[in-house]
């Protein structure tokens, strides 16, 4: 091995394809240089060397470890293996020019169709080998990797030919050390790299989105007909390249997935990770060819696109320029004017109302007239905080706002607004703007009933709310739609089929789901119960103080989504009872036309330095 | 930051008289909140008030890991939840009376003395411990719900009271001292009178002592009427509290409304409260709780007379109307802007909002009123969200009212 001493390696990328090789080329003697940008993983693997576990387990220290590809080059180096995803590749080509001398060999060690020719541009076909590996690992800390499998062999071929000899070089210098690697002709490494590539698409796209492991996604009939389909489908497209597998391939690949261990792949990995995957390389390439070809693969397109748009959707709110499209689609998904009169409102004065309810956030923005001019809608408990951002980032640059008012639940916690309202003093605000004079306001939320007695001045003279449970609730609602299973949606259709009058005793959500049991097993319709849930809603608010004699309106989320309520409050009650435009954003509304009031009352105690002036 | 500094002096005292209880140099006597305390101490009895125990459970929020102890025994979790903690300790062995004042646990009582003129739980409550303790129990047994207190009914209570002499001489060894017990109640005259100038300071516009103050501050006036010892705490904390109103320093300086307290406070919850009142500009200034110890019919020339007679007028004992005017006293005294009726889940007898009478008053005298539900030991009676909902929309309804006026 004395020759190998000589040989100088340099490894760009120290994932576990990267370390791995790294480590096993150490050990047959080679001198290997290192390019690790991390800090943290540059400076433990100074220290402790790379460590490897399972299948194989061994373990190199390096003298050579950079932080740039540039420091290489006074190495001169035999081999340059690029071990990095396939869309890294792009951008550290751009300083390794430097780096070509005559005897340099570069690999490209990634798999996928057609990912040398991300390096023939810059280093040329002569210079280029292409590897299929057959070996991968889990990164357990920076230095470890726990090697998951090898399948041997690999395969390492030079992309016209020119550098066979290297390729034989190196494919001997790996078999030394139990990587065992064969080196093969231009032509054979084509069909290699198809082959690798059918094995990959048909399941790693699967895993990534159907968030299961190899072993699972084995296991399910229903997932395994997908796999076969999607390597059928990848046959046929290699057909019309003129690369043909024999007619058991099929059957080897469903024998050789099923050894699959109960773990993702790589692709999968990255995508539940919400990093970009290479999914161009695998089910695109495929997809790819068969356009060349006319040969359609849907099931690889499927992927495909599936794939991209989830990656976008993890992507999409760190790229800059992005945003302005989400800026776009928010507001006209939230506009309720015409959008060519929205530039005036970009000047002049606007009001923004923000209702952070148990269930939902509401916002609306109104103009210095009352009138709303957007309203939108987010779920309150959402991870997503840069779904919250987005909206308000819509909302500042698209109006105005001078003044705002928080009310809800979480007002307290939101410390942007300008001014802290609670959502019963909102509610008789946004009722009283369109309905002025004594009324009676029932709003049904997320998780509670409110009753609220406004005087002839508009003022909130008493109120009631529940404070024991959440019995006629939009909870409720749902919780009672599930145990029935009445599809939510069609609730009020339904009870408004129905005459009968079963009633739920139970106050209590958990009881009542009992009661609503027994109305199953006795064989009650969906249209009964639909009514009968409504009834009991009625009954709650019927012990409720409402004064007969004023208007009565009601608001909130659920009458939004269950209107034959109204009708059944109307006939328990004998009034007439009017639901409000989009009640379940009334209370945003009316925090918007408070923050307006607000802002007017100010404008009069403290003028405008302009206005001093004249 | 607004402080009294005679917290300090308040803690000490408060600790000496919990220590005093287990040194073994007084016979103990357990005597209800507003029972006939003065009787007692002139038979030389360290006094013991078990609402007092009750209240510290509430306030460090463990009465609900023993309540379930009494409930077990059959005591309703829906009855006076001072008697199911109090008692749910006690079976458990597990009270911050060993923690906070190193004590072994509930001081041992010779007498048990009660008077249900609060309400007819404590009778339970106390005949439970005495057969644990196996000792002596009297009660006092007032007429209720008056509107008028006659000298009929007065008589009454005279005679039950003096029906104690007897038990408490056999038990403590004395022979029943006339001049000792007009001396018991000269100090706790003296003493409940600076009480409630304590309690008028806060009729200044800058008010500077809060209900939530009120009910630390009240412990003295509670555990040590009848000594020397409250009257000297009384008159320093009274001293303090002036100074600062002709300072005009107050606990809420630029207080926008003006608020009593009606009902038992929520022990566990009375720093979330004092802070959402004050961060919404609400200075709580009054209630009726703290103004149950201010016995001003007290008069040393006629000991049996007066104690029987202030016993029995004290709001919590009175009827509708008499409850009515007293509050409409109040609401005029300290420029109440709005009332919040604490109805408890499980003080029934300290719970004014379930008749009506908030509507009534309201129509009487225009002060508003918001009625919120929740208990004195329990939170699992208390709904924190909802409840904060209803109170800071009350409060921006007053604010509203009082810029229209």
């Amino acid at each position: 091995m004395s020759n190998n001493k000589q040989i100088k390696v340099g490894i760009i990328g120290l994932g576990p394809v990267g370390g791995i090789l790294a480590v096993k080329l150490q050990q047959a003697g080679c001198e290997v240089a290192l390019c690790i940008r991390n800090e943290v993983k540059r400076n433990k693997i100074i220290n402790e060397g790379i460590i490897l576990e399972n299948v194989f387990q061994d373990k190199a220290r390096f003298n050579h470890v950079f932080e740039n590809v540039d420091d290489f080059v006074n190495l001169d180096l035999d081999y340059l293996i690029f071990a990095v995803k396939t869309y890294h590749v792009p951008d550290l080509l751009k300083s390794t020019s430097a780096l070509i001398t005559e005897k340099l060999t570069v690999v490209a060690a990634q798999n996928g169709i057609d990912t040398e020719h991300l390096y023939t541009s810059t280093f040329g076909d002569g210079k280029v080998l292409r590897m299929v590996v057959n070996f991968a690992g889990n990164q357990i800390n920076p230095n470890t990797i726990k090697v998951s499998f090898f399948t041997p062999p690999n395969y390492l071929g030079s992309i016209n030919d020119n550098r066979r000899a290297q390729a034989d070089e190196l494919a001997q210098i790996l078999t030394s050390v139990n990587v065992t690697t064969e080196a093969v002709s231009a032509f054979d490494l084509v069909k290699k790299v198809w082959h690798k590539t059918i094995l990959n698409s048909s399941l790693s796209a699967l895993c990534g989105v159907g968030r299961l492991t190899m072993a699972e996604a084995m296991s399910d009939p229903d997932t395994v007909e997908l796999i076969e389909q999607t390597i059928s489908e990848a046959v046929g497209v290699a057909e019309t390249e003129k690369i043909r597998f024999d007619d058991n391939f099929i059957r080897e690949c469903m024998r050789y997935l099923k050894k699959g261990g109960d773990h993702f792949p790589s692709l999968a990995l990255d995508l539940i990770n919400g990093k970009e995957t290479e999914i161009e390389f695998f089910n695109g390439k495929i997809v790819e060819y068969g356009r060349k070809h006319y040969v359609r693969a849907s099931l690889n397109l499927s992927f495909t696109n599936m794939v991209n748009a989830m990656t976008n959707k993890n992507i999409i709110s760190r790229m800059p320029g992005i945003t302005t499209d989400i800026s776009r689609k928010i507001l006209n998904k939230g506009l309720t004017i015409n959008p060519e009169s929205l530039n005036q409102y970009k000047k002049s004065d606007c009001f923004l109302g923000i209702d952070l309810g148990s269930a939902y956030t509401k916002f609306t923005v109104i103009d210095d007239k009352g009138q709303a001019l957007f309203r939108y809608f987010l779920p309150t408990l959402n991870n997503d905080k840069q779904a919250f951002k987005n909206v308000m980032q819509s909302i500042s640059t698209n109006f105005n706002i001078v003044m705002s008012c928080a009310t809800g639940y979480g007002r307290k916690h939101f410390t942007m607004s300008d001014i802290v309202k609670t959502e019963i003093n909102c509610a008789a605000a946004g009722v009283s703007l369109a309905c002025p004079g004594e009324k009676n306001i029932i709003d049904i939320g997320g998780e509670d009933i409110k009753i609220i007695r406004c005087d002839k001045d508009d003022n909130v003279q008493n109120f009631y709310m529940n404070d024991k449970c959440a019995a006629g609730t939009g909870a409720f609602l749902s919780e009672i739609a599930e145990r029935a299973s009445i599809n939510i949606a069609e609730m009020s259709t339904l009870a408004s089929l129905s005459n009968y009058e079963k009633e739920l005793n139970s106050f209590c959500t958990v009881f009542a789901k009992t009661e609503i049991m027994n109305w199953i097993f006795d064989g009650m319709s969906l249209e009964d119960i639909s009514r009968g849930v409504y009834n009991s809603i009625a009954n709650k608010i019927a012990k409720m103080r409402i004064d007969p004699g004023i208007p009565t309106y009601m608001i909130g989320g659920v009458i939004a989504h269950h209107p034959y309520l109204k009708q059944i409050l109307s006939e328990k009650f004998d009034l007439k009872i009017n639901i409000i435009e989009a009640p379940q954003f009334v209370v945003s509304y009316g925090a918007a036309v408070i923050a307006a009031k607000t802002f007017a009352k100010k404008g009069k105690n403290e003028p405008e330095p302009a206005e001093a002036e004249n | 930051m607004y402080i009294i500094k005679s917290t300090e002096k308040m803690k000490a005292i408060m600790g000496n008289y919990f220590r005093s209880l287990e040194n073994g140099e007084k016979k103990v006597a357990w005597c209800t909140s507003v029972g006939p305390a003065e009787l007692l101490r002139s038979f030389g009895f360290e006094v013991y008030f078990p609402e007092n125990h009750g209240a510290l459970l509430g306030a460090t929020r463990t009465a609900m890991d023993v309540i379930p102890e009494a409930v077990k025994m059959g005591y309703s979790g829906h009855v006076c939840s001072y008697t199911t903690a109090d008692i749910g300790s006690y079976l458990r062995n597990d009270t911050p009376l060993k923690k906070h004042y190193g004590m072994k646990g509930h001081p041992k009582p010779d007498l048990i003395a009660f008077n249900t003129n609060q309400c007819r739980e404590v009778q339970d409550w106390f005949y439970f411990f005495a057969k644990e303790f196996n000792c002596p129990v009297v009660g006092i047994t007032p007429p209720r719900y008056l509107e008028e207190v006659t000298q009929k009914e007065v008589d009454l209570v005279v005679e039950q009271f003096k029906s104690m002499i007897p038990i408490c001489e056999q038990v403590s060894g004395q022979k029943f001292d006339e001049a000792k017990f007009k001396e018991t109640v000269r100090l706790s005259k003296e003493a409940t009178l600076l009480w409630q100038k304590v309690l008028k300071t806060s009729t200044a516009m800058n008010a500077p002592i809060s209900f939530f103050d009120g009910t630390i501050h009240m412990g003295p006036i509670v555990v040590l009427r009848g000594t020397q010892i409250a009257k000297d705490y009384y008159t320093e904390l009274l001293a303090e509290l002036e100074e600062n109103v002709k300072n005009n320093e107050g606990f809420l300086p630029k207080a926008r409304t003006r608020i009593f307290w009606e009902g038992m406070p929520i022990w566990g919850k009375l720093r979330m409260l004092s802070d959402l009142f004050t961060s919404n500009g609400a200075a709580v200034v009054a209630s009726t709780y703290c103004s149950s110890w201010v016995f001003d019919k007290f008069d040393e020339n006629d000991p049996w007379n007066s104690t029987a007679r202030a016993y029995t007028e004290i709001f919590i004992n009175r009827g509708e109307k008499a409850k009515m005017r007293m509050l409409s006293d109040w609401f005029k005294e300290y420029r109440i802007d709005g009332i919040i009726y604490h109805d408890s889940k499980t003080c029934f007898n300290n719970s004014n909002a379930k008749f009506g009478m908030p509507q009534r008053l309201k129509d009487i005298t225009g002060v508003p009123a918001l009625v919120i539900e929740g208990d004195l030991c329990d939170l699992r009676f208390f709904s924190e969200g909802q409840s904060i909902t209803k109170i800071e929309t009350f409060l921006e309804q007053l604010e509203e009212n009082i810029v229209l006026k």
